[in-house]
């Protein structure tokens, strides 16, 4: 095979130096790329030749450490794992610091609110029981299925970054938190349970589903999916718990749309919008919902009066009632933790 | 390509009902024989496996089998209900012991699905199986206008559920606007999410991100914005301007299929565009001047007021198909 000649490409880099610089800006270093140079190799390069003040993060150089998070055109990526080759765009790779997390320095971003939030979550193992005998340490690999991804965390912050429910609301811990939580959740050894569950239930429901957390996670959390997890675990703690601090649905909007979706399913087979999201409760929602179903009603786009059913709703309805009782008997037998 | 079965999704047929109707329209116009089979279920969104991902499984199962019975394709315009259908398709793919579980609950109602569902997007329809190069022979009044294309979330993501992470239909959306005259108006927000399934829960969060969607759009000269879901269309149009940190942009939020009906040659009120909460006037006054039909010119206030002629009505049932022109084309060959 002929050996590939290095590639001559322009690394566009938004810098910044607080010391310096009113705002940040981009500046451009021209860079020989070698066949199968990593965004890492590059950022050595200029800083070994060109200029030394150049400052990222990295330490392990092999996707172990999630120290090198920085963004590659926009997308999130480990400069260590992402290759140059692919990623030019018309000579030019553009590399930005993570967003959501205020640049300290380059593609330096502090890090402090990322871990504030995850400390939120009580991100450690608190053991059942005091000094627990070690034969209950040990765990069969089926026990630790449930855990999944969630172990492999790396503290990376990809997702944290690439994450417009972080952007917009404050209260959003980040998909790492949330997975973070789930790790210990559906671990058999933590005895932390309902109190660990209970608090994700304040913010848990501002995910908006955009799964920039599942592509962008390089070692397989899918935190998109462990708050799916923590959200049904949310649910059956509800339902299965009389204990008074469980999040009842008449008190949290997140658990109310479940159950309100959920019933609408089984009465209708489809999405009763009549009233919809006001029906969920609360004088705000009263108010949003009066006001956009007027305009609705307005542009003749208002739900029926009459709810059409789909067809065979009956035995869609039946279909359900098996799986709910179903559902109910395992949860009967299931350990509280299990 | 035979008839499709065309699963509208629960907004379409509420709120949403002015792009259900443009998407049957387009679909009569296309020559596209379709029926829509009143036994589907909505598809649980991203809602139903918080309750119960076996309830999720079982209902989509369900539908799965009742389209393949049709022994044709599930063509939807909704993002969502494509990312929620192909997921459990993927589930039940990979795992024949859930497939059995699913099953069983099945098996009752003399329903039963072992895979192979064909889900396709209402995009991917068009690009692929009309194909550009038949569509653009279709094509009576070119979009010309700046066109923010905005993918949002569950027609690139998760990249497991998508060719080429995605790619493939990025190009095959971007592609379909130009193929329609349209003069795509790029913007940075256009993978990032409409904020639409917290609007029962978290509205704020919603509209910071319509806000921040719409703005950028707006920042790179858009004259209007086009969606490939009818929930981001419900959101964008809907929640314009409700947010504080992002100033009201009146950009109009049309869904794909309205954007093909226009080019098509079909009116703007045929296709919804005097339902929505954003008015497309000043991006129809661009599109057509005074060329338009005084009626609906007069709707969209383009020319003094004149002799109205009677509304289209939207259409409550499918129209009956015909013995009509078979589209014929090859969906791309799997990486």
């Amino acid at each position: 095979m002929p050996e590939e000649s290095p590639q001559r490409i322009i690394l566009r880099v938004l810098r910044y130096n607080p010391d310096t610089d009113d705002r940040p800006r981009f500046h451009d270093f021209p860079v020989d790329a070698a066949p199968h140079a990593t965004i890492l190799d590059l950022l050595h390069a200029v800083k070994d030749a060109q200029d030394g003040s150049l400052t990222f993060s990295r330490s392990c150089r092999g996707g172990m450490c999630g120290s090198c998070g920085l963004r590659v055109n926009g997308a999130g990526k480990l400069a260590c794992l992402a290759q140059a080759a692919p990623e030019v765009r018309e000579g030019v790779i553009r590399l930005e610091p993570l967003t959501n997390l205020r640049a300290v320095k380059d593609l330096v971003v502090d890090f402090g609110p990322f871990f504030e939030h995850l400390d939120a979550v009580t991100p450690w193992l608190v053991p059942r029981a005091p000094g627990q005998p070690s034969e209950l340490s040990r765990l069969r690999p089926e026990q630790l299925r449930r855990v999944g991804g969630a172990q492999n965390c790396i503290l990376c912050g990809l997702c944290f970054s690439s994450c417009t429910a972080v952007t917009h609301e404050p209260a959003f811990l980040g998909p790492h938190a949330y997975a973070k939580a789930w790790r210990f959740l559906a671990d058999p050894r933590d005895g932390a349970g309902s109190a660990r569950l209970f608090a994700l239930n304040a913010t848990v429901w501002s995910c908006s589903a955009q799964l920039h957390c599942a592509d962008d996670c390089p070692t397989g959390v899918d935190p998109a999916a462990r708050i799916a997890d923590a959200r049904h675990a949310l649910w059956r703690a509800r339902a299965t718990r009389a204990a008074p601090q469980a999040p009842k649905p008449s008190s949290t909007l997140g658990l109310r749309n479940t159950a309100y979706f959920y019933r609408s399913l089984k009465r209708y087979g489809k999405l009763d919008l009549r009233g919809y999201p006001a029906r969920l409760g609360g004088l705000k929602g009263l108010a949003l919902g009066l006001g956009t179903a007027f305009k609705l009603w307005a542009k003749g786009r208002n739900p029926p009066a009459a709810m059409p059913r789909v067809k065979g709703w009956r035995d869609v309805a039946k279909l359900m009632k098996a799986i709910d009782a179903y559902e109910a008997a395992r949860a009967k037998e299931e350990a509280p933790h299990g | 390509m035979d008839k499709i079965v065309y699963y509208p999704g629960c907004i379409a047929e509420s709120a949403g009902r002015h792009v259900h109707a443009a998407a049957m329209r387009v679909f009569q116009a296309l020559d596209i024989p379709f029926d829509v089979l009143p036994e589907l279920t909505c598809c649980g969104s991203v809602n139903i496996r918080d309750k119960s991902p076996l309830t999720h499984l079982a209902l989509n199962a369900r539908n799965f089998a009742l389209v393949q019975r049709q022994g044709a394709p599930l063509v939807t315009i909704c993002s969502t209900c494509l990312y929620s259908m192909a997921s459990v398709d993927a589930a039940l793919t990979a795992e024949p012991e859930m497939r059995r579980q699913v099953n069983d609950f099945l098996t009752p109602f003399g329903l039963r699905y072992e895979g192979g569902v064909t889900l396709t997007h209402v995009v991917r329809l068009l690009h692929d199986d009309v194909g550009l190069t038949r569509l653009r022979t279709r094509v009576k009044k070119k979009v010309n206008l700046a066109i923010a294309p905005f993918h949002g979330c569950h027609t690139l993501r998760p990249a497991a559920l998508h060719p080429n992470a995605g790619r493939d239909d990025l190009e095959a959306f971007e592609r379909l606007i130009e193929a329609l005259g349209g003069r795509i108006a790029d913007f940075g927000m256009k993978t990032e999410c409409c904020g639409v399934h917290l609007l029962a829960t978290n509205p704020e969060e919603t509209h910071h991100m319509v806000g921040a969607c719409t703005n950028d759009a707006a920042a790179r000269g858009a004259d209007v914005l086009v969606t490939a879901s009818t929930l981001c269309q419900l959101a964008l149009d809907a929640c314009q301007g409700k947010s504080r940190a992002f100033a009201h942009q009146h950009l109009p939020v049309l869904h794909i299929v309205q954007l093909v009906g226009l080019a098509l040659g079909l009116t703007p009120t045929a296709m919804g565009l005097d339902k929505h909460f954003v008015k497309p006037d000043r991006a129809l006054r661009k599109l057509y001047g005074k060329a338009m039909a005084p009626a609906i010119a007069k709707r969209f206030d383009l020319v003094e007021p004149d002799d109205r002629e009677p509304e289209v009505p939207l259409p409550s049932t499918p129209p009956r198909p015909s013995t009509l022109i078979q589209i014929r084309g090859t969906r791309p060959a799997s990486p």
